[in-house]
């Protein structure tokens, strides 16, 4: 006679096994490069290349990607592109969310002749690769005078931030009850408080989600800055590879150091809003 | 109120699939024409006049664009120096090495003039020179009022000087036409090998070609993750050029010649099938496992981890890992000039970084003071006292650069043995990156168990159709 289980617990056989398994395979080849990258950026230069798992650990590449040597070997103050990535990326999240967020509620809550093709549209920024459109924007940039600023920056990041955040509340606005805007209607509320008062407290958890996917996707772009800054609105994404060297000279130690560091930010920004987020991605997931 | 529908329409999906094939057509076509940077801009040089001054624009700023090399390293302390000497302010710009040629022809093709200055190498002048993105050099070193007595243009190596100017016509030899670039620092393609382990086994570097490839064999041991020889082999125009174009010239062979006005693709001749195939088995049998995803990080990486007993790439390449503390194996390499072809032919390929004028600056005489105090005797004989690799000027060679090749077995005499031979060996033409990285494809497919012949000899005519067009 099979044992009784006790809640939560499970009963073990082969197919359990084979999942348990399979999910720590999947953790170990998800994870693996993340663990690579930590073993390289505690490497010293004559080991970077020459040993797996067993060489003499230092954390002399972090203090050197933020000291002025690293600034010597790149031409850029790491700690400033760092600065300069939470300005640009955190400033475009704000202007998607201001702009985005009403966007997000009248597409999720009318629907006019175009209306479709105007999401489509919005979409396709995010289908379209950067490096197609980039020189027309370049030759844009350097004219009206927005290559290499801040203010270029959070405006070309519009690409990035804007679908996503229009595309993701847009969802939410639509599996909300629209009775909950009509009752307030009722009450004698106007269609902007509604909005305000009613269906934008709902989709908190929702635009936390979408405003750090959002910055994430900011964050982790490339070609923009890249290509539409040098110095002074450059990102940490750029900064990153400068440290990989030329020439015979690769610095795979401090680029991973570097890429560590630079992956701080968005992770515990990840952390402190993870409550919003888990809400937020799981919204509208169990509908009748 | 109405829902609105959601998800996309088979039409839909059909609409955005066009609109990509779309764009993906015609937006390089534009750029590719140079959308924004159609404008030609008149050579610089007449308007400078009167005597030779450095400080002619004291208080002004000339922007670089650079990517990271030992040569731009070298230089970086002594940008203060330009400025004392100068007045004039610089402002040094770094991108990635994969990345830096996407940002330069952008920039480039967008016409803006935001850098002065930028890094180049010699078979880019082929593709940013036509369109005019490019200032010609020749009248800024003839004007004295532009440049100092002191410049010497005739002490930079012969082979280096005629590797950037070329007339743009596909075929026509390099040195003739404009001078696009001043060579800043160069690297010849030679053999890089251990010599502590050669010594220990008392071998000695193959001095030919049927020589090298037995020696190579010889040392090869997968079993102690030893192999005889590392060379590129990703999808790569940079597979072409380093060892393989240099043993390929070596040996007697072309990559086209012209006849009646036409380039005629010579990689499937005989001899040039011949040689192909014996390259590609070497790589085969004592070369890299993963060879079709070498560059040239994995060979030298190789060589510095005494894994790879030589190394066919950039001498300069290779100078690194012999730094104290810079690879397991520092201390323990040497040089030499790799194997003689049939004749003796020491012919060498060579790559040099050259620093060149963007043709859209506002502020050229400053770019031109710039690239003619860079490209001078004296900062470049400080830079090589630091991490410079070849200087392009002999005099720089002679006297500072010898005297830091020391520790460097070899090195020197191998610089002297090609050095006279040393130039560009491809024939130029503006679809080179294209036809070069065919070029890389058609040998891994030979690796990959394809017949040689046939696949040259179909590379080889969809290569003439391609630079004929």
């Amino acid at each position: 006679m099979a044992t009784e289980l006790k809640p939560g617990q499970k009963r073990l056989t082969p197919g359990a096994i084979f999942a348990d398994i399979a999910i720590v395979a999947w953790f170990v080849f998800a994870l693996f490069p993340i663990l690579w990258m930590l073993l390289l950026a505690l490497k010293n230069d004559a080991q970077q290349t020459s040993t797996y798992f067993a060489f003499s650990p230092t954390l002399e590449n972090f203090g050197t990607v933020l000291s002025q040597r690293g600034t010597d070997l790149t031409s850029v103050d790491f700690k400033s592109a760092i600065l300069m990535s939470i300005l640009n990326c955190g400033g475009a999240v704000l202007v998607s969310l201001l702009i985005g967020i009403p966007a997000a509620y009248a597409a999720g809550r009318y629907r006019f002749k175009g209306s479709e093709d105007l999401m489509f549209n919005m979409l396709s920024f995010r289908f379209a690769p950067e490096l197609m459109v980039i020189v027309p924007l370049f030759v844009i940039y350097t004219q009206i005078g927005l290559f290499d600023t801040v203010f270029g920056m959070i405006w070309v990041l519009q690409l990035v931030t804007m679908p996503l955040i229009v595309w993701i509340l847009r969802s939410y606005f639509e599996d909300m009850p629209e009775d909950l805007e009509q009752a307030a209607l009722l009450d004698g509320y106007t269609r902007r408080k509604a909005f305000t008062m009613v269906a934008l407290p709902l989709v908190r958890p929702g635009i936390a989600a979408a405003a750090l996917l959002s910055f994430i996707f900011a964050w982790n772009n490339y070609v923009f800055p890249l290509i539409l800054s040098d110095t002074a609105a450059s990102t940490v994404t750029v900064a990153i590879t400068k440290f990989l060297g030329g020439g015979g000279q690769a610095y795979y130690n401090l680029t991973a150091a570097a890429a560590l560091i630079g992956a701080l930010p968005p992770l515990v920004l990840a952390l402190t809003i993870q409550r919003y987020l888990v809400q937020g991605l799981s919204f509208g997931a169990v509908k009748g | 109120m109405t829902s609105p529908s959601r998800g996309f329409s088979r039409r839909d999906m059909l609409k955005a699939a066009g609109l990509v094939g779309l764009g993906s057509t015609v937006l390089p076509s534009l750029s590719a024409c140079g959308v924004g940077g159609g404008e030609r801009h008149p050579n610089g040089a007449s308007e400078i006049t009167g005597s030779f001054d450095w400080k002619k624009l004291s208080g002004q700023t000339v922007r670089i664009l650079q990517t990271p090399h030992p040569y731009q390293q070298s230089f970086q302390p002594l940008l203060k120096e330009f400025t004392e000497l100068t007045g004039i302010q610089v402002v040094a710009d770094l991108v990635p090495e994969g990345s830096y040629f996407t940002k330069l022809n952008t920039e480039l093709a967008g016409g803006s003039g935001s850098h002065d200055v930028f890094m180049v190498g010699a078979y880019f002048i082929w593709q940013y020179g036509p369109p005019g993105w490019m200032e010609d050099l020749k009248p800024w070193i003839a004007n004295s009022a532009a440049t100092s007595d002191e410049y010497d243009f005739e002490d930079i190596y012969e082979g280096l000087r005629t590797s950037t100017s070329w007339d743009f016509t596909p075929g026509s030899p390099l040195g003739t036409g404009g001078q696009w670039a001043i060579p800043w620092g160069f690297e010849n393609n030679v053999v890089a090998y251990n010599k502590a382990y050669f010594d220990a086994k008392g071998i000695k570097p193959a001095e030919d070609w049927g020589n090298f490839q037995q020696l190579a064999r010889d040392l090869t041991d997968r079993n102690e993750g030893r192999y005889g020889v590392a060379f590129r082999g990703s999808k790569s125009w940079a597979t072409i050029h380093p060892g393989f174009i240099t043993q390929y010239s070596r040996m007697g062979c072309k990559d086209y010649e012209v006849k009646d006005g036409r380039l005629v693709a010579g990689m499937a001749s005989e001899q040039a099938i011949e040689f192909q195939k014996a390259w590609v088995d070497l790589a085969r049998e004592a070369g890299p496992a993963s060879w079709t995803t070498y560059e040239y990080p994995d060979c030298t990486r190789d060589l510095g981890n005494g894994n790879a007993m030589m190394c066919y790439d950039a001498d300069s390449a290779t100078y690194p890992k012999n730094k104290p503390g810079a690879s397991k194996e520092a201390g323990n390499l040497a040089w030499y000039a790799g194997p003689a072809g049939p004749d003796g032919s020491y012919a060498t390929n060579l790559w040099t970084w050259s620093l060149a004028m963007n043709a859209a600056s506002k502020n050229k005489l400053a770019a031109w003071l710039f690239i003619q105090w860079a490209t001078g005797k004296e900062a470049m004989s400080k830079a090589v006292g630091t991490a410079f690799a070849d200087p392009t000027r002999k005099s720089v060679f002679d006297s500072t650069f010898k005297q830091t090749l020391g520790a460097f077995p070899g090195y020197l005499d191998a610089f002297e043995k090609v050095v006279g031979s040393s130039k560009i060996q491809f024939t130029p033409q503006t679809q080179f990156f294209q036809t070069t990285q065919d070029w890389s494809v058609a040998l891994q497919d030979i690796y990959g168990g394809d017949d040689a012949a046939s696949r040259l000899r179909d590379y080889a005519a969809s290569a003439e159709a391609k630079v004929n067009v």
